[in-house]
């Protein structure tokens, strides 16, 4: 059986869920964000977004809190990715990175699309920022011609941990500048941010990373909390194994689809040779339908027995 | 002619045949028997060596990477879903451990560790579990309970490309510095986010992990299908190309090769015009013969080879000789494709097992990919003891430190990874260990060198032991540890102190080590050191590490050069190399002030006037301007400076400040180079006071046509209407013999015009006097068209429109209007319908059965059909299309046919045209051989590089294949089966397998022309073998090696002298010494080595010099029949000269 590195024990679960609720704040808080029916979202961003399609959380949260409605998710992450789309390029110039990243959202016809960028543009330090603060215009400007929502994500804090990693003091203090700029350009544009950078438990008991940077499973567990306080979602029961495990292996058949193996050969200068092949990729469109049709008869709330699991897992 | 693969198989074809469709008959004719005993006895294996199955089938399927654990088990990555995951289908992929608990050989224990993989192309185990490759990332799992399956899984790093996935994240494999190496090929394009910083490679290379700091690096760039990678005893890497074909790599730290993504220049491998390898291994320890031990193996996947190459040192690196193979085969699903020592002893070869090995060629789907089988075989030294597999895990740390000094890399390999598994509790014990070794002991120093390295696996910095070892007495001890410098450089008190006598050491490979750690310390002091290496003798490993170091430290040593706070050490020639090296327009300033010093002189000074002329700003260019005036300049410099500032100006848009009418005295100027050069650079600057005289030199009859040809570029650039009107007077001019030049030069201008001229001009033109005009009007937009108008009704030769066909067809966008109206007016019969359905089932039958590989040989050595002019065997031919030494390893008899008659149909990676229109209207077509910021490098079909500046770029795209199509409409059937019979036997084991011996292939035989009656009435054949003027021409070796004495032409000699004929093939040297050349014995042969009358005989024994030497031979013709020419390079004994056949074109 396989199960994940460093899983905390549930004890932790049960103290920072009441951390977070504790911390919430007293003043106005916006209105609690919502999915309507028929929202088709999507998730954009590096490594964090694109990890969290085979972890669940945040969208197994969003899918039990909004559970009597029909809501569709694509997560579009792309490690390595930029405000530029750099990750996204492949054989052509950088420029074309982008141009991918507009086309792949574009076609899916978002009415919500989370937006987590920052991380990896702010290792260019103050020297970058204007530059960054541009970049992430242009792709709001891209992203808002969909007419979707748009929810603003910020990095993560990088966590301490022991050396020989590195300490993080000094990329942190430059992300907080990057933070900085994703929060005014959201204020300014009208956007709802959920503040991962000032809003995560700055001090865990326990480690959220396995390299300062990346979170394990508990993290995104944890990431997904936030999110759901930050939206307004209040405390939302915690999904059932079943459904994430299904969102998982919705999300890998999408990732088969969107990002196929082999794109040199099915589409690209290669395709007079196995173009003929690029026919199987859109079959994998049913199947991911029919996944989320097994998420629709997962997601009606059931009360969870994990509240028993949990406790039998911390003891 | 036999055909063994036939007897072989007859008895599982005649089983398979019952069994199937009438459909599938053509194609199980390539399928073999799957029994590994009928496999294992195929098998030709070196003497003194056996083979024995250690594991196969079903408990292993398309293994694809092995590798060892300390324990001894294999851990191997297999994928049956490969090449791509259907829609529906589960990715099971599977990581398996096989164990031989009984130590008889054979694995006896199986267990799948991980599972639910999605392609899996490395396992490394490590860190208490493994490290696995998995598509878009590397993972680590971990068995915590024992029972050998995998309980965690931890994503390591993401972000993998999987453009291509024969290309994906593989060979993984721990260096002695305890990093983890990993591997990707060209298609891969990796985005990977680590706490340092986000880290990209788009495109092939090798990687460097330490996994505990999430450090990652770059370790090289390039490679096509970077398949292989070891490190040997002394820390030094090497790599093998499963599609380039250069066989041995030699790793220099940080370069780029071949395909390398943003390379401005590339190192080559060290057997240039080798088939294509997968995997690397040193082979070591006491079990193998001596004379093996620090061999290579690898393995030639397409030929079904497992192949040996042997290294010695030459300069700062090394150079590789290829030795009869370890294993070969015609079995045609054998498929070695990992190669490992074994805790025993043994040699293991991992086998993939498919008769169908193309990834983008054959179709994912043909059923004749294998996705069930594979074997691990094990190679034994017959009548030797193994190696007792040693104890590791369960050792004492100090049994575990003296395992350190074992012969076998295996077990020094594993014990320290069992030492860093253990942590830092073994340093005490280490120490004591460093102490206690006897200085007596012959091995003392590389002991202590496995010491260091433990250190740097356990990341513990240890500066008096490292001092040591940098003082070494061996050389290699000195230069692995001057590698460790650059790992604890943040943790050395002073890096630069321990490098500084280091790059002047007495060895290269030290030198280079040293000066590439340099550019890992962006310090103004690092460059000034590092150039000091240029004081001693430089060779082109070494040269190619100053060079990238100084472009690696630029930002820091230029500005610091710009403030005046460099310190060359009074030696400008360092600055003009580090100038050059860096290219970048601020480095003219500082050239200038060189050159005003004059303390610059002969070669650095003529290379520091060029670089200034490309790069520098008006006044830099002034003063170039200035020398190339002055009559007191030799001529070709003038000449360089010239053409350099005129380039200039057509790139940049610079124009030298002075008075450019000045130009127009040079059109007067002695040495025509001069004139036609001057001539350029007026029409370049659009110099109106010098245009009449332009004019002039263009209409001289009696000019030379150099200078003409010169006035005429001139002509074209000033484009007004009188030098337009001159132009088009020459261009009609029957007769001129600038006529042509005229017309093509007139084409930038006028393209209707120029076509209408053109039709007349191809009327009465030969072949070789009309390549210019159909290169040119393919080379602009809408030029094929209108010559394709004006030639309608006109009448050319039909060598004319043969060529004219073949232009078209290798422009990257054939014209089918230029097509029709060649076929007509050359009167040519119509192309050959496409081979269809039966017929083509027919042709494809008869390839086997009635196909004559030496008579395809005969037709594809043709010059009419041109095949070598492209595409090289063995590296001796044109460098346009793939080599095609192991094609008929790899290809499919149907793959053959079809690329030969429809090019387009599947072309080989890394060989798509580039098509690129530029602002000025032309059209480029070429193979992409680099491209950097400023400029973009093709390679056309004529073999030639092209360079186009980036800023001109108006539309770059990917086109198809360069080869015509059609080239095959000439042959009749027959010998269209006897070329796809030849061609699918090259690689396969037999007479057409490109033989190891180090043989000439490139020849070049002298061309007949009546005047050499005279000069060899005169000089004699002195005075023919080395004069330069004389035309010769390409021609090459058979893949037998031997150079037809058919195919040397025979010459016109005074009426009374014997008939004879000229060759001469070249050979390069690059440590000197005595060098052995065998030859055969021919009465009457006559030998020169460079200018020198040798004595032939069957071997020749010879000094020679660092550099290239021409080999000339005359070999009579008629009255004593000979077969033709054969020169092979041996090593003369006791030598240490290392020489390498010139290949190329």
């Amino acid at each position: 059986m396989i199960r994940h590195d460093r899983r905390p024990g549930a004890a932790f679960w049960a103290g920072l869920l009441w951390l977070a609720l504790a911390a919430c704040p007293a003043i106005a808080a916006p209105p609690a964000f919502e999915l309507k029916d028929g929202d088709r979202v999507v998730l954009l961003g590096g490594t964090f977004i694109e990890r969290e399609q085979s972890y669940g959380h945040v969208e197994a949260l969003l899918t039990s809190r909004f559970s009597n409605r029909n809501v569709t998710y694509r997560n579009l992450g792309w490690s390595g990715d930029t405000v530029w789309g750099e990750a996204r390029s492949r054989f052509g110039p950088p420029a074309e990175g982008f141009d991918h990243l507009k086309q792949h959202v574009e076609a899916l016809k978002p009415t919500v699309i989370f937006v987590n960028y920052g991380l990896n543009e702010s290792f260019a330090g103050k020297a970058g920022l204007p530059e960054f603060e541009n970049g992430l215009n242009v792709l709001l400007n891209v992203l808002d011609k969909t007419g979707a929502k748009i929810v603003l994500i910020t990095p993560r804090r990088l966590e301490t941990l022991p050396p020989p990693l590195p300490n993080p003091a000094k990329a942190n203090e430059r992300l907080a500048d990057y933070v900085k700029v994703l929060q005014s350009t959201a204020a300014k544009r009208g956007y709802r941010v959920v503040d991962l950078f000032n809003d995560f438990p700055a001090d865990p008991k326990y480690l959220l990373t396995d390299n300062g940077l990346h979170l394990t499973e508990p993290g995104y567990r944890e990431a997904a909390k936030v999110i759901a306080n930050s939206l307004g979602l209040g405390v939302i029961p915690e999904e059932s194994n079943k459904l994430r495990a299904t969102i998982v292996a919705k999300n890998q058949l999408y990732f088969y689809r969107w990002r196929p193996q082999n794109e040199t050969y099915l589409f690209g200068f290669r395709k007079h040779e196995q173009g003929n092949n690029a026919r199987e990729i859109p079959l994998f469109d049913p199947l991911v339908a029919a996944k989320e049709a097994e998420i629709a008869k997962l997601r009606v709330p059931t009360i969870p027995a994990h509240e028993t699991n949990r406790k039998e897992e911390g003891r | 002619m036999t055909f063994p693969r036939r007897s072989l198989f007859v008895a599982g074809l005649a089983l398979a045949l019952s069994a199937s469709s009438a459909r599938a008959q053509r194609e199980l004719k390539d399928i073999p028997n799957t029994d590994p005993e009928i496999e294992r006895k195929s098998f030709q294996v070196a003497d003194g060596f056996e083979v024995n199955l250690f594991a196969a089938d079903p408990i292993l399927a398309k293994p694809i990477q092995m590798n060892f654990d300390a324990k001894g088990r294999l851990w191997v990555a297999s994928s049956e879903v490969y090449p791509q995951i259907e829609p529906g289908q589960k990715a099971n992929d599977k990581v398996v451990i096989l164990e031989d608990v009984d130590g008889d050989g054979k694995a006896d224990k199986t267990s799948v560790f991980a599972q639910g993989l999605l392609i899996p192309t490395g396992v490394e185990p490590g860190d208490g579990g493994a490290y696995v490759a998995n598509s878009t990332e590397l993972l680590h799992f971990k068995d915590t309970d024992g029972d050998g399956k995998a309980d965690t899984r931890r994503v390591v790093l993401s972000g993998f490309g999987t453009e291509d996935t024969h290309h994906i994240l593989h060979t993984l494999r721990w260096g002695g510095d305890g990093q983890l190496y990993m591997n990707q090929s060209i298609y891969i394009h990796s985005h990977i986010e680590t706490p340092h910083g986000v880290r990209r490679l788009g495109g092939g290379g090798i990687w460097q992990f330490r996994p505990e700091t999430m450090e990652l690096d770059v370790f090289m760039r390039g490679l096509v299908n970077t398949w292989g990678h070891h490190v040997d005893r002394w820390g030094q890497s090497f790599a093998t190309d499963g599609a380039g074909g250069e066989g041995i790599n030699y790793v220099l730290p940080g370069a780029y090769y071949f395909t390398a993504p943003d390379a401005v220049r590339i190192l080559q491998g060290l057997n240039p015009g080798s088939p294509k390898h997968c995997g690397l291994e040193v082979m070591s320890g006491r079990h193998l013969p001596e004379s093996w031990r620090g061999s290579l193996i690898t393995n030639d996947f397409r030929g079904h080879r497992v192949c040996r190459f042997v290294l010695s040192d030459d300069g700062a690196a090394f150079s590789s000789r290829e030795q009869p193979e370890l294993i070969k085969t015609t079995h045609g699903a054998f498929r070695p494709i990992d190669v490992k020592m074994g805790p025993d002893g043994a040699i293991y070869i991992a086998d993939w097992y498919n008769p169908i090995i193309q990834h983008g060629e054959v179709d994912f789907r043909d059923p004749r990919r294998d996705h069930t089988h594979g074997r691990i075989w094990r190679v034994t030294a017959k009548g030797r003891p193994l190696v007792a597999r040693p104890g590791l895990v369960d050792a004492t740390t100090p049994a575990l430190l003296d395992a350190l000094k074992a012969p076998e890399d295996w077990t020094r390999h594993f014990a320290k990874r069992v030492i860093k598994e253990r942590g830092s509790s073994v340093l005490p014990d280490l120490a004591a260990w460093v102490k206690a070794i006897d200085p007596a002991d012959p091995e003392a120093e590389h002991h202590r060198l496995e010491a260091l390295w433990t250190y740097q696996t356990l990341d513990t910095p240890e500066p008096d032991l490292l001092a040591k070892l940098l003082t070494s007495a061996d050389p290699r001890v000195r230069a692995a540890a001057v590698r460790v410098v650059q790992h604890w450089k943040d943790r050395l008190s002073n890096p630069l102190a321990l490098l500084a006598p280091r790059v002047i050491d007495d060895h290269p490979r030290v030198r280079l080590e040293a000066v590439r750690v340099l550019g890992h310390i962006p310090e103004v002091a690092s460059a000034e050191l590092a150039f000091q290496a240029l004081d001693r003798p430089v060779d082109k490993f070494l040269d190619y590490a100053i060079w990238l170091t100084a472009r690696d430290l630029q930002s820091v040593w230029l500005p610091a050069l710009q403030a005046g706070k460099f310190d060359d050490g009074g030696k400008p020639d360092r600055l003009v190399f580090a100038l050059s090296a860096v290219g970048s327009p601020a480095v003219a300033k500082p050239l200038v002030e060189a050159l005003r010093s004059g303390t610059l002189a002969g070669e650095a000074q003529a290379r520091a006037l060029v670089l200034i002329a490309s790069l520098g700003g008006p006044d830099e260019l002034g003063m170039a301007l200035e020398l190339a005036l002055s009559d007191k300049s030799p001529a070709a410099q003038r000449a360089t400076l010239l053409d350099t500032l005129a380039q200039a100006y057509r790139q940049r848009k610079v124009t030298p400040k002075g008075d450019l009418a000045r130009l127009a005295a040079l059109l007067d100027a002695k040495d025509d180079a001069v004139k036609a050069a001057a001539a350029r650079a007026i029409g370049a600057w659009r110099v109106a006071a010098a245009q009449p005289r332009v004019q002039a030199l263009a209409q001289a009859k009696d000019a030379a046509i150099s200078a003409r040809l010169g006035a005429i570029d001139g002509l074209a650039a000033l484009n007004d209407p009188a030098s337009r009107a001159i132009l088009e007077e020459i261009g009609a001019s029957k007769g001129s013999p600038v006529r042509g030049p005229a017309i093509v030069a007139l084409s930038a201008i006028n393209l209707d015009q120029s076509a209408e001229l053109a039709a007349s001009y191809l009327a009465n033109a030969d072949a070789d006097a009309s390549v210019a005009i159909f290169e040119a009007f393919a080379g602009r937009k809408g030029g094929q068209m209108s010559l394709a108008r004006e030639l309608a009704g006109k009448t050319v030769a039909a060598d004319v429109a043969k060529l004219g066909l073949r232009l078209n067809g290798t422009s990257g966008r054939p014209e089918p209007k230029l097509v029709e109206a060649l076929t007509k007016a050359g009167k040519l019969a119509e192309a050959t319908k496409p081979l269809m359905g039966a017929d083509r089932e027919k042709l494809l039958a008869d390839v086997s059965l009635v196909g004559d590989p030496a008579r395809g040989e005969a037709v594809f050595r043709r010059d009419a059909l041109q095949c070598l002019k492209c595409h090289a065997i063995a590296g001796a031919g044109g460098q346009v299309g793939p080599g095609l030494e192991s094609l008929g390893g790899s290809a499919q008899v149907d793959y053959i046919l079809d690329s030969l008659l429809e090019p387009a149909k599947a072309v080989k990676e890394n060989y798509h045209a580039t098509v690129v229109a530029t602002s000025d209207g032309k059209v480029v077509t070429g193979l992409k051989v680099r491209q950097t910021d400023t400029n973009l490098v093709l390679r056309d079909a004529e073999d030639r590089e092209v360079t186009i500046p980036v800023a001109s770029i108006e539309e770059q795209k990917i086109g198809g294949s360069l080869m015509p199509a059609g080239l095959t409409d000439q042959l009749t059937r027959s010998e269209l089966v006897d070329l796809v019979r030849f061609l699918s036997e090259l690689g396969k084991v037999g007479p057409y397998s490109v033989s190891k011996a180090p043989v000439a292939r490139r020849w070049q035989v002298l061309v007949p022309r009546n005047e050499l009656i005279k000069h060899l009435h005169i000089s004699g054949y002195d005075f023919v073998a080395n004069h330069p003027e004389f035309p010769w021409k390409p021609a090459y070796a058979k893949v037998s090696g031997l150079l037809p004495a058919d195919d040397v032409p025979t010459l016109p000699v005074p009426h009374d002298n014997p008939k004879v004929s000229m060759a001469r093939c070249q050979v390069e040297v690059s440590t000197p010494g005595k060098v052995r050349f065998k030859l055969p014995t021919i009465a009457g042969l006559k030998l020169w080595i460079d200018a020198i009358r040798v004595e032939p005989a069957g071997t020749v024994d010879i000094d020679l010099k660092p550099g290239v030497h021409t080999i000339t031979f005359l070999l009579p013709k008629g009255g004593q029949p000979s077969d033709g020419l054969r020169l092979e390079l041996q090593d003369a004994p006791g030598s240490t000269a290392r020489a390498q056949m010139t290949l190329g074109k």
